[in-house]
């Protein structure tokens, strides 16, 4: 219990890292893509950490919730700007947020196909 | 504290916005509504947008910048603080856990090592009397080991007959006794070749 309550807070610490630059960013636009650059290596690498390494997956899984809970909480208010006035904007990039990963999912498991039974 | 700070820091406007409708026509002479979303610091104007043709329909001038970065920085310092306060605690509890799992894995282990122990010092004949109280345990309790023919079985067999051989019987009497078959049985003549084969060994 007690373990849960310290990464919940660890949680809340990256997380609030991750708003903080993303406040930030939306003052000062200039550094968009280089904050954008450097979140999604931190997640590709947080998931390649999780997925095939034997590393601190605990601490993996933390630090990439954090940049993903900070991320949406940065740009909570512009979304909802965004949601009430230009909601085709949102629900555009959204689609493309679930199609993308859906599209090279399907890919990998094409190229994938049969390794992992024939191991069995 | 913490997560509250920050779920509340996610609400308030950061900047000022202003949003636009300006009327367009598109490539097929179809008349649709184009929204312009500005902020406060946009380094410069959306593409398209000239503000004779466009209406202002939504406006936020008033922002919290540093209310949002005060409440965001009291998240991150009380998460802080209730992670450095906290170390010792989820430590020890930590400890607990791992001392548990730790006692319960040794006391198993003593007892095991202690029975190997035991083994190891008894004598061949009083390991051939725990085996067949193990067996006869067994027997009580409903269980088939005695009747699967086992490799170990056979030759637990053979040691228990050397012994009644080292006492002085027969070997006709020794294999009737310890297979339990009657002289002159094609089974027994084949247990009693078998066994002179082992003692040759």
């Amino acid at each position: 219990m007690l373990r849960h309550l310290k990464n919940i807070n660890e949680l809340v610490l990256y997380a609030g890292f991750s708003c903080l630059v993303a406040f930030l960013t939306r003052l000062n636009p200039v550094f968009f893509f280089p904050v954008l650059m450097l979140r999604l290596s931190i997640l590709s690498y947080c998931i390649y950490v999780i997925s095939y390494t034997e590393g601190n997956k605990v601490i993996a899984r933390i630090i990439s919730a954090a940049v993903v809970v900070g991320w949406i909480g940065g740009y909570w208010d512009l979304i909802e700007v965004y949601l009430q006035w230009d909601s085709s904007e949102i629900i555009k990039n959204i689609m493309l947020i679930l199609v993308i990963p859906i599209v090279f999912f399907a890919l990998y498991m094409q190229w994938n196909h049969g390794k992992n039974a024939a191991r069995r | 504290m913490s997560i509250g700070c920050l779920f509340a820091c996610f609400s308030f406007p950061l900047q000022s916005v202003e949003v636009w409708k300006q009327n367009e026509v598109n490539q097929f002479k179809q008349p649709y509504k184009r929204v312009f979303i500005l902020t406060e610091s946009d380094l410069q104007p959306p593409y398209g947008l000239s503000k004779n043709r466009a209406v202002k329909i939504s406006q936020i001038y008033q922002d919290y910048k540093s209310q949002k970065i005060i409440i965001l920085l009291l998240s991150m310092l009380s998460g802080g603080m209730a992670m450095l306060l906290g170390e010792d605690a989820v430590q020890g509890d930590e400890i607990d856990v791992q001392v548990k799992t730790i006692d319960q894995t040794a006391s198993k282990e003593f007892l095991l090592s202690q029975v190997k122990h035991k083994w190891a010092m008894l004598s061949e004949a009083q390991k051939q009397l725990f085996r067949e109280e193990i067996r006869a345990l067994a027997e009580l309790a409903g269980g088939d080991m005695t009747a699967e023919m086992t490799e170990a079985n056979i030759s637990d067999k053979f040691i228990q007959a050397s012994y009644l051989m080292q006492d002085g019987e027969t070997l006709d009497t020794v294999v009737a006794k310890t297979w339990g078959t009657t002289e002159g049985t094609p089974r027994h003549n084949h247990i009693r070749q078998q066994f002179e084969q082992w003692l040759s060994q």
